[in-house]
């Protein structure tokens, strides 16, 4: 499974690394620091089995790159995992094409089981 | 910082005077009286008064109950300077008012120490007046993160109005906060809390020096902790949208806050015991 993780926080990207690691087997992880860099990550890589991304980045914040990608890709899972905790903001990525949201902090089990259904 | 000795000799104003300095206590002023009508404010906010505890116990006892009645607007903090001998009705000068007892013969730094401790305390009986609706949110976030990320629970401690603008400890996060409100917020700890911290976050063993990862990992507590605050203060007049975290490193770094925004500091500690602060500066725009 090949998966995009986009968040400005290296450690941050790590935690969600280990998530994968831990649920997925070899899991192929790649990984970018903004939402510009993401959407250049994923023009290289367009057979990302799902995409992981932060809201709050510098150069292009989540949601835009949410928006990039959607304009080209229906399909691929997009997960929000963010601090942007409010109801409005949540309603706003699932409106802009999230398929789910996770609300930092979070442990690594309830990352894992927001994943499960995108995972198998 | 202004210091008032109440006395009757001279000499004892001169031996404060001569251990603050001998402490190297900033931008210090001494005063000796020997009435306790002639304190009135005259120090300003920053300022403590020292009753000379000697002789007539009745007399001392009067005296605090008069300059802390004529100074009770400005909380002015006193502290009862009392020899060991006559420490047994020192007891009486605290139900009277004060709120600390510096024993004689004075040692610089137990006297800086004790007017410090007397300060922080009065800033804080303060602060029970002021508004926690924006500061709760804060604390709760603060626990939860530690909690969730790093395994460790977080106990709150004291909370005062920031007094100058150095901060805790040698890493600090800083996070502007701008919208309907604005302001910032700071985490400030050791060095040595940063290391454990970001190792618990991802389950390795703590580093010995701060690198940029460490410094990435106390930023993104910093942006879960404002985050889940401001979800809590959203539509509240504190609703504030965050920014990027920087982390600034080094010894007694300080970080300016705008003028005449008041800056809260809540002291936290956690179950091993290590210190941290979170300090938050926030205004509603509206009362710009």
């Amino acid at each position: 499974m090949k998966v995009l993780v986009v968040d400005d926080s290296t450690t941050m990207r790590r935690i969600i690394c280990n998530t994968l690691n831990s649920a997925l087997k070899s899991p192929v992880i790649i990984e970018a620091g903004d939402g510009e860099d993401g959407f250049a990550q994923y023009q290289k890589n367009t057979d990302v089995n799902i995409i992981l991304t932060d809201w709050n980045m510098p150069k292009m914040n989540g949601l835009a790159f949410l928006e990039k990608v959607r304009e080209v890709n229906k399909e691929v899972p997009i997960v929000m995992v963010t601090t942007e905790a409010e109801k409005q903001n949540v309603v706003t990525a699932i409106k802009a094409g999230a398929n789910t949201y996770v609300v930092k902090p979070f442990t690594p089990e309830v990352l894992q089981e927001k994943l499960r259904p995108f995972l198998s | 910082m202004n210091v008032i000795t109440l006395t009757k000799h001279a000499s004892t104003g001169n031996i404060i005077q001569g251990a603050l300095q001998q402490a190297q206590v900033p931008d210090l002023h001494c005063f000796t009286v020997e009435n306790p009508k002639d304190i009135t404010n005259q120090g300003g906010d920053d300022c403590v008064v020292l009753v000379d505890w000697e002789g007539d116990t009745s007399l001392c006892v009067a005296y605090v109950k008069k300059v802390v009645e004529n100074n009770k607007d400005s909380n002015l903090p006193v502290l009862l300077l009392s020899s060991k001998q006559n420490s047994g009705t020192t007891a009486e000068g605290l139900k009277a008012g004060a709120c600390g007892i510096i024993t004689k013969p004075v040692e610089p730094q137990a006297l800086v120490d004790g007017i410090n401790a007397a300060c922080k305390r009065i800033t804080s009986k303060q602060n029970k007046t002021l508004n926690v609706e924006f500061i709760n949110p804060f604390i709760e976030a603060t626990r939860t993160v530690f909690s969730t990320m790093a395994g460790m629970k977080v106990e709150r401690k004291d909370l005062y109005l920031q007094k100058n603008s150095t901060l805790f400890g040698d890493i600090s996060g800083v996070m502007g906060l701008s919208g309907e409100a604005s302001g910032s917020v700071v985490i400030s700890m050791k060095s040595k809390l940063a290391l454990q911290i970001v190792a618990a976050m991802l389950q390795e063993e703590p580093g010995t020096e701060i690198t940029a990862d460490v410094c990435d990992g106390l930023g993104e507590i910093l942006n879960m902790i404002s985050g889940q605050a401001k979800a809590s203060l959203a539509k509240t007049k504190y609703y504030f949208q965050i920014s990027i975290p920087t982390v600034v490193t080094g010894k007694e770094h300080e970080i300016k806050h705008r003028q005449g925004t008041p800056s809260i500091v809540i002291d936290f500690e956690t179950d091993k015991g290590e210190k941290f602060v979170i300090q938050v500066s926030l205004t509603p725009s509206s009362s710009d």
